[in-house]
C-alpha cells in the first residue's frame, strides 16, 4: 500500500480539478459530467492508487481547511447523554460523533430492541439507562423526523459513565472494563441498591460482585 | 479588518466584447442621459468581500457593493425542527431581513417577505443537499443598508458564507441584475434607478458549471435586449465568481498560514477585529 499523496493549491467550490477519464474524485470533490469539480474550500490532494487496485486512476481529494461540524450518519460512533427513559425506548442527547463533538444538538433514541443483541425483549429500559448515563452507541439509521436510532447492542458499545444515586458519585469506568460495559449496563441499577456510595469500578471486588450480577 | 478578504475593491463590470458584434441597445437612444453615480451604464459598483464576519456562525460572509451593505451568517447543518416531516436529503432555510436603519428614511421599509424564497430558490441548486441527510442548514442575511440591487448581492454574499461554512456546493453562485431604463440597460442599479425601472431581470449563475439557477425577469422585453441583457449578466456574473473565490481564496491562505503554528486552531483575533 504504497499511497503517494501530493499536495497541491488551493481550490473553491466549482474549480475543475481534471477529467474524470484521468482522476477520480475523492473526498470534498464530485464528479459532473467528465470533469472532477471541488466542493469545498480547501487545498486539493492527489492520491495514488494503491498497486493491487483495478482503478489505476488517481484520487483526488480536497482536505477542508474549515468542515462543517459533525453531523451523525448510519454507521458512526458516538457519545450520548441520556435524557429521558421511557418503557419501550430511551432518548438521548448526541455529545460527539467519533472524535468530534458536535456543536448543534441531536437527539438520538434507543429503542428497548436495540439494547443489547440477547434476550432482547427482556431488556427493562429502566434498569439499563438513567437520565445523566454518557452512553457509546453506534447509529443504526437517520431514524425518524424526531432522532437517531442508536443502539448499544454489541460488546464494545454500553453506558460508559454514570452517577451513582446513592453518593453522587462520578463513577469513570477504566478502558478495560469498558468492554464489559455491555453487561454492566443491563445490571448496573442493580448493582448499585446492593453497594455503598464508596464502591469504585477499579476495585477487584467491585469487578467480582459485577460479574456475579452479569453471569448470574 | 485587515488580513480578510480583498483588500482592494474590485470590479466585475462586463467587458465590452462580451457582446459579439451587437450593437449596444442604448447607442441609438439619449446617450447624454448620465447615472446619478456618474457610471457607465454597462459598469458595476467595486465590490468588497470578507469572511469570517460572525463570529458565532458556522460561516460567514460581508459584502459591500457600492452603498449595498449585507451580512450573511450560516448556521449548521443542525437537527431540522420536529414538525418538520422526514428527509433523505438535507434541507435548506433561508431568511432575508433588513434593519431598521437599512433606508434613508427610518423604518420605511418596502416588501420583501418573497426575497426569501428567492435566496432559497437561487441556492437550492447550487448545494450538495445529499451531503448533511436529515439536517438542515440556516442561512441568515441582514440587509445593513439598502443601496440598490439587494436580492443579488445577497445572494452571492450568502453562497460566499456557505463556502465558509464548508458546506458541500457544487459551484459558487454569483448574481447579477440589470434593469431596463427606457431604451438603455442599466448594470447593478441603484435604489434611485430601480425606481424608475421598466424592466429587470436577475440572473444566479454557476460561473464554472456555466449553470442558471434562477433567473427572475420582470416588465416588457424585447427578444433583442432580453439577448443582449442575458449576454452582460452572465460576463459579469463569471467575473463576480472570479473576485468570491480570490477573497475565498485569500482567507484560506491566511488561515492556514495561522493555523501552521497551532495546529487546529483557529485565530480569534483576526475574525473579531
Amino acid at each position: 500500500m504504497a499511497l503517494q499523496e501530493r499536495e497541491e493549491g488551493l481550490v473553491t467550490p466549482g474549480d475543475v480539478l481534471g477529467k474524470a477519464a484521468e482522476v477520480r474524485a475523492g473526498k470534498g470533490a464530485y464528479e459532473h459530467s467528465g470533469l472532477v469539480y471541488a466542493s469545498i474550500t480547501g487545498r486539493s490532494l492527489t492520491v495514488s492508487p494503491s498497486a493491487e487496485s483495478p482503478d489505476q486512476r488517481p484520487t483526488l481529494e480536497v482536505m477542508g481547511l474549515k468542515a462543517h461540524g459533525a453531523v451523525p450518519e448510519p454507521g458512526s460512533i458516538v457519545i450520548a447523554r441520556v435524557t429521558k427513559v421511557m418503557s419501550r425506548m430511551a432518548s438521548l442527547d448526541i455529545m460527539c460523533v467519533g472524535f468530534k463533538s458536535v456543536s448543534e444538538k441531536f437527539t438520538g433514541t434507543i429503542r428497548q430492541q436495540d439494547v443489547r443483541a440477547t434476550e432482547i425483549d427482556k431488556v427493562d429500559m429502566h434498569l439499563s439507562f438513567r437520565p445523566g448515563d454518557t452512553v457509546r452507541a453506534i447509529v443504526l439509521s437517520l431514524g425518524d423526523a424526531r432522532a437517531y436510532y442508536l443502539s448499544t447492542a454489541k460488546n464494545e458499545l454500553g453506558v460508559i459513565s454514570a452517577t451513582s444515586s446513592a453518593g453522587q458519585t462520578k463513577n469513570e469506568l477504566s478502558p478495560d472494563l469498558l468492554y464489559f460495559s455491555h453487561l454492566l449496563v443491563k445490571s448496573f441499577i442493580l448493582i448499585e441498591h446492593h453497594l455503598d456510595e464508596h464502591f469504585s469500578f477499579e476495585s477487584q471486588e467491585t469487578q467480582l460482585i459485577l460479574f456475579y450480577y452479569c453471569f448470574r | 479588518m485587515t488580513g480578510k478578504g480583498s483588500a482592494t475593491p474590485a470590479t466585475y463590470s462586463p467587458s465590452p466584447t462580451s457582446r459579439k458584434g451587437k450593437p449596444p441597445a442604448y447607442k441609438d437612444g439619449d446617450l447624454n442621459w448620465a447615472r446619478p453615480d456618474g457610471r457607465g451604464f454597462q459598469q458595476c459598483r467595486p465590490a468588497y468581500f470578507r469572511t469570517g464576519a460572525v463570529n458565532a456562525a458556522s460561516g460567514s460572509a460581508y459584502v459591500e457593493i457600492g452603498n449595498t451593505k449585507v451580512i450573511v451568517s450560516v448556521f449548521g447543518p443542525r437537527e431540522s425542527k420536529k414538525a418538520m416531516k422526514y428527509s433523505d436529503i438535507g434541507r435548506l432555510n433561508c431568511n432575508v431581513s433588513y434593519t431598521s436603519f437599512s433606508t434613508p428614511v427610518r423604518g420605511q421599509q418596502l416588501d420583501h417577505k418573497e426575497y426569501s424564497s428567492m435566496l432559497h430558490k437561487a441556492l437550492e441548486g447550487a448545494i450538495i443537499l445529499e451531503s448533511f441527510p436529515k439536517t438542515t442548514v440556516d442561512v441568515f442575511a441582514l440587509v445593513l443598508e439598502s443601496g440598490g440591487s439587494d436580492l443579488p448581492i445577497v445572494i452571492s454574499c450568502a453562497s460566499l458564507a456557505l463556502a465558509d461554512a464548508g458546506i458541500m456546493m457544487y459551484d459558487l453562485v454569483a448574481s447579477v441584475s440589470v434593469y431596463s431604463l427606457g431604451v438603455n440597460l442599466v448594470i447593478d442599479p441603484i435604489s434611485e434607478e430601480e425606481s424608475y425601472q421598466d424592466g429587470s431581470l436577475l440572473i444566479s449563475y454557476m460561473p464554472s458549471r456555466k449553470e442558471v439557477t434562477q433567473l427572475t425577469v420582470t416588465g416588457e422585453w424585447s427578444t433583442d435586449k432580453i439577448n443582449e441583457a442575458m449576454n452582460i449578466c452572465l460576463d459579469a456574473c463569471g467575473k463576480l465568481g472570479e473576485i468570491m473565490r480570490m477573497c475565498l481564496k485569500e482567507a484560506a491562505s491566511v488561515s492556514s498560514e495561522v493555523n501552521l503554528g497551532r495546529p487546529g486552531g483557529r485565530l480569534k483575533g483576526l475574525q473579531g477585529a
